[in-house]
């Protein structure tokens, strides 16, 4: 059916798949990112970048309140602002953010944008009877899976840019009469995997 | 994502100083005799390591005649270093000697690979890129100094996907300790470092530690705990002297990475220490522990040090190397002497 | 008696050692230089095991080698419970040899690609590390869908197989090697919980444990 590219606003991951007490890696374009969903359940997106030494903030801990770095313990609380420094324990913190980016949530995705606010299309919204698909990775560009995909039969496909050689395409697939939401799924993967075989054997 | 502005943008100084490339241990497998030929890179810059009339020399990994690597070709009677490709033999100053396909014709002036200075110190070799300044030496090593240093090891070599500069923020960093190494190096329950003095002294960044005794009941026998004494030459070299608290002995951490990319480095390791009966596993062993625990992290920073990163004053030996560095990276545009003072006049906080 | 022939950087003798340590089995551990001593090219470790490869055990002066054969040995013979290797469950056996096979593949490609980065073995870093790129997508479809219908593990049941400890260690230590595991959130789901099982100890390389307490 149908396949476009995701500009401005993109799906990063699902909904579902960004739990409490862990992080989730993506990516927003060539920016990395870390999602963690905090104890009050709101999904968090960052640059997936520490501003202290450039560490992975993935590479740390979700504490519930706040997102702890691996390398030297910077503490970073939900709206992305430094709460704590082990090693300067009582002297004045620097204001210091980690880089938030906003968030929305809808149709089972999590949207994040690089403006000012995440708005996902309006047209790309699930309905009654489609189910969520896997997300699947490719190693080529975001315009070439788009094009690969444009004719997959009941899929509408959403691909986000995770670089310039590569791109992740979330989508939705039309369930088929008697057939499970897991097994339309199976089958929007199978289809969707075969013409990623295909694309980067071309590539 | 706006890419981050590098700490230096002109890297070029750092061919003014001496890198360590291989170990002879690597060069004595690379070759039958122990004369190589072996492939490095430093700085972008692939050389071919070999042995010449037992003068270690570095060249251009390149033959003149039609670009092979020499690196792939062999060394003749321990003399000459031979072109994998038509033959051409070259000695220990880059010139080619012998072209065996037209031996009788004169061999031209333009058939030569580049020679660097080159010179084998601590059972390893060292290559300076640009000697035209003639202002730098190979780092110190106290490892050979101390009598009471009675067992020195000289151990092989290991690559990390990160910068040199980076690794070695990483080796002199206190403050990652309580989170990286709980229990290796560090107890967690002391997570504040000191912030101590910083000297120049003839080109070497010097510092103390003293780290809690306390820790000593909680960290494994193998951790070399105690006051730590730091001499680091820049620009990627540290002599680190422990003083262990277990028994008062001399424990010495020596380690230089070479530079060999903006992202890539090779780092060489020396430990020395006072027990002569102890097995060389126990210190190695011990520390690529440690490395395997830095290594993954470190990993996940890109390549340069920013401009972009924030620094703290508890990050005071990582925010004065970095001064230092954009200091020589400056001096270095303006010309020897320029450079010469950036890296040689002392400046001493501790007194 | 055991004795575990062992590498402390080896991802293969990491997974024996694990089990070792989950059965609660008495073992002598001797080690076995493998970089940069080359000591499994030994003629004495070859004469252990004539493939130069660890780990190996000796158990009641039975040579076993291969971390695979290693696992089902062990939990055949020492887990009561069949909680790891489930004999009674003839049904759940061949799925878990098939991922067993697949733990060979990982070693194959991904430990491949980290002894080209760590140990500088020569070797086509490019291929090892599509290899290692192409099983990824293997498991992370595997477990996504695992997932999807309720189950933590590569095989369904409500506990991990020997099949988890097998593919664990290289899956967990693939970025040594240079792959990513950006791509693959499901198989970063499965190794944050197999990380949190009880009594589990990662080894060096592996990032360390997220804290105990935030574990739900
Ligand atoms: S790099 Fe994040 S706390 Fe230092
Ligand atoms: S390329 Fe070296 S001799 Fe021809
Ligand atoms: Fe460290």
């Amino acid at each position: 059916m149908t396949a476009t590219v995701a500009i401005g606003t993109q799906p990063v991951a699902l909904e579902r798949d960004v739990r409490a007490a862990s992080l989730v890696r993506s990516a927003l374009g060539d920016m990395p990112l870390v999602l963690w969903r905090c104890d009050q359940g709101e999904i968090h997106v960052w640059e997936d970048n520490c501003p202290h030494r450039s560490v992975r903030l993935s590479a740390g801990r979700n504490l519930g309140d706040c997102l702890e770095d691996i390398y030297h313990g910077w503490r970073f609380g939900r709206d992305g602002a430094l709460i704590s420094i082990h090693a300067a324990k009582g002297k004045e913190l620097p204001r210091i953010s980690a880089r938030v980016l906003p968030v929305a949530t809808g149709s089972g995705l999590v949207w994040a944008g690089a403006g000012n606010q995440a708005v996902p299309p309006t047209d790309f919204a699930i309905t009654a009877g489609e189910v969520v698909m896997r997300p699947l990775p490719f190693s080529v560009g975001a315009a070439s899976v788009a094009a690969a995909c444009a004719g997959l039969e009941g899929l509408r496909i959403l691909v986000s840019p995770t670089g310039r050689t590569s791109a992740t395409a979330y989508g939705f697939v039309r369930r088929r009469q008697a057939e499970s939401d897991a097994d339309a799924a199976r089958r929007a993967n199978a289809t969707l995997s075969a013409a990623r075989r295909k694309l980067e054997a071309a590539a | 994502m706006a890419s981050p502005r590098p700490l230096v943008a002109d890297r070029t100084y750092l061919r003014h100083f001496w890198h360590p490339v291989c170990t002879v241990a690597e060069l004595d497998r690379a070759g039958p005799s122990g004369t190589g030929p072996l492939g490095v890179t430093l700085l972008d810059q692939p050389l071919v390591i070999a042995r010449l009339d037992g003068k270690f020399v570095a060249m251009d990994d390149r033959c003149a005649h039609r670009f092979a690597k020499l690196s792939a070709g062999k060394v003749i009677d321990g003399k000459v270093l031979q072109c994998p490709y038509h033959g051409w033999q070259y000695n220990d100053a880059g010139r080619c000697v012998r072209m065996p396909a037209c031996p009788k014709e004169a061999i031209p002036a333009k058939a030569l690979t580049r020679a660097y200075a080159c010179a084998e110190r601590y059972g390893i070799v060292w290559v300076r890129l640009d000697s035209s300044w003639d202002c730098t030496e190979i780092p110190y090593c106290g490892a050979w100094d101390d009598p009471e240093l009675k067992r020195v090891i000289v151990a092989d070599p290991y690559d990390w996907g990160s910068s040199a500069e980076r690794r070695w923020e990483n080796f002199t960093d206190f403050s990652h300790f309580a989170y990286v190494h709980p229990g290796t190096l560090y107890d967690p329950a002391y997570a504040e470092p000191a912030i101590v003095p910083t000297d120049r002294v003839g080109g070497e960044l010097r510092f103390y530690m003293e780290p809690g005794k306390e820790m000593l009941g909680s960290l494994p026998p193998d951790s070399p705990l105690g006051s730590f004494n730091y001499r680091t030459s820049m620009p990627f070299a540290i002599n680190l002297s422990i003083r262990l608290y277990r028994d008062d002995s001399q424990f010495l951490l020596w380690t230089a990475s070479s530079p060999v990319s903006e992202n890539t480095c090779r780092n060489f390791m020396i430990i020395a220490h006072a027990d002569p009966d102890l097995d060389d596993e126990v210190p190695l062993n011990f520390q690529k522990v440690v490395l395997m625990e830095d290594q993954p992290i470190i990993e996940t920073q890109p390549g340069p040090l920013s401009l972009e990163e924030i620094s703290l004053p508890t990050d005071k030996i990582s925010n004065q190397y970095r001064k230092w560095h954009r200091e020589l990276s400056a001096a270095a545009v303006n010309g020897a002497d320029a450079f010469r003072a950036a890296l040689l006049t002392d400046i001493l906080e501790s007194a | 008696m055991i004795t575990l022939f062992d590498y402390a950087l080896s991802g293969n003798c990491f997974k024996v050692r694990l089990l070792l340590n989950w059965l609660g089995l008495a073992h002598e551990v001797k080690p076995v230089d493998f970089y940069p001593g080359f000591e499994h090219r030994s003629d004495a470790f070859l004469t252990i095991n004539p493939l130069g490869q660890l780990p190996v055990i000796e158990d009641d002066g039975e040579i076993i080698r291969d971390a695979q054969a290693i696992l089902v040995h062990l939990a055949a013979r020492y887990d009561p419970r069949g909680h790891w290797y489930p004999l009674d469950e003839p049904h759940r056996l061949g799925p878990i040899q098939t991922w067993l096979a697949f733990a060979d593949a990982l070693t194959a490609t991904i430990s491949a690609a980290r002894q080209h980065d760590a140990m500088f073995f020569d070797l086509d870093i490019a291929s090892a590390r599509a290899g290692g790129h192409r099983l990824l997508r293997i498991l992370d479809e595997h477990l996504w869908f695992a997932e999807l219908e309720g189950h933590d593990w590569i095989c369904p049941g409500d506990r991990p197989t020997v099949a988890d400890i097998a593919c664990f260690p290289y899956v967990a230590l693939s970025e040594e090697g240079g792959i990513s595991q950006a791509d693959y959130p499901a198989v970063l789901r499965w190794v944050d919980r197999f990380t949190r099982l009880k009594g589990f100890q990662p080894m060096a390389g592996m990032l360390p444990l997220p804290l105990a307490g935030a574990a739900t």
